[in-house]
């Protein structure tokens, strides 16, 4: 088993100033995530939550190969926001986030702010706008609820990975080219993406099948009849 | 929580301990899709990285050994622990929120 995980950025690779900026944007989105978290909270939210970060800790340990050399894993930011909404499911990440770095090595500390802006903001919210956009066809069959959840998680994937190209576009510390390093970076995180993309949708499937009701996507709003999805 | 609820969480809980537990001994060990484009302009040799690559500037995490490492038992830690402080995070998110 591997100690590193996808998008967990270890220490050193950004300068202090841009660590220190992305630590602050991280700590405003979790403050801003948990004002408006609490008026997604209802009775089922908490277990949910609590489980969903358990998983996703655990599937974050399993490595699957995606190209010769190269492993990716699910990293769950699309399936967190399908599943608890935006707020909760930021905030949810973000516990998995800091519990990797603070006691498992698994992520830089100075590197954290970095880790949870790629992850718990800008995977999650792109993971949510792009549901949100296609939550009609994900509400009209269990096809399109599948196809929605793929196409989620793979955007999700591809917008963290972006998300760390800007940080290293302000403060990379190797004289590198930032066109080739953006072309890697996001290239094999399109290909990690697939992967993210089917996990999510068996996962949002399998739940679909069982607790439609537990699916913030399709139940929130106007429409509360999630058990459309279920068949 | 109702009874469905009740047994969907013990059976979630059960998946997620193989998970983390048993079935993560067998993850792919190749590098990571962030690990894996960051050496990209170096070649490694006798351990060195050698040329120019973003990589080369990773630093040892601070808390070096200490760290839980990444057993099977570990990561069933973590899981439960992650597990206890989403949950209960959320808990208490919601119990501010209606004193409110």
């Amino acid at each position: 088993m591997t100690a590193s995980v996808a998008m967990h950025l270890s220490d050193g690779v950004l300068d202090a100033p841009t660590s220190l900026l992305f630590g602050a944007i991280a700590a405003v989105w979790l403050t801003l995530a948990a004002a408006r978290g609490r008026i997604d909270i209802d009775d089922r939210t908490a277990p949910l939550a609590g489980l969903l970060a358990a998983f996703l800790f655990a599937m974050q340990l399993l490595n699957f190969p995606v190209l010769p050399g190269v492993s990716g894993h699910l990293y769950g930011g699309a399936l967190a926001a399908i599943l608890l909404g935006p707020w909760v499911g930021s905030l949810c990440l973000s516990v998995v986030v800091v519990i990797q770095a603070l006691l498992f090595a698994d992520g830089g500390l100075t590197a954290l702010g970095a880790n949870v802006t790629n992850m718990a903001l800008l995977g999650t919210a792109a993971g949510f706008v792009v549901a949100l956009a296609a939550r009609g066809v994900a509400r009209r069959s269990r096809a399109g609820l599948l196809s929605v959840a793929f196409l989620a998680g793979l955007v999700s994937t591809v917008a963290a990975s972006a998300g760390f190209v800007v940080e290293y576009a302000i403060g990379g510390q190797a004289d590198v080219s930032l066109g080739g390093l953006a072309g890697v970076v996001i290239g094999v995180h399109a290909v990690i993406g697939i992967g993210e993309g089917v996990i999510t949708a068996l996962a949002v499937g399998a739940i679909a099948r069982v607790r439609p009701d537990l699916i913030y996507l399709v139940r929130t709003s106007e429409a509360r009849q999630p058990a459309a999805v279920a068949s | 929580m109702t009874a469905s609820t009740r047994r969907l969480a013990l059976l979630a809980a059960v998946v997620i301990g193989v998970l983390a537990v048993g079935v993560s001994a067998f993850a792919s060990a190749a590098p990571d899709g962030l690990e894996w484009a960051l050496r990209d302009g170096c070649s490694e040799s006798s351990g060195e990285l050698r040329g120019t690559c973003p990589a080369q500037h990773e630093r040892e995490h601070a808390l070096g050994d200490y760290a839980l490492g990444s057993t099977g038992l570990a990561a069933g830690a973590g899981a439960a622990l992650v597990l206890l402080l989403a949950w209960g995070g959320v808990a208490l998110l919601r119990g501010r929120g209606a004193r409110e």
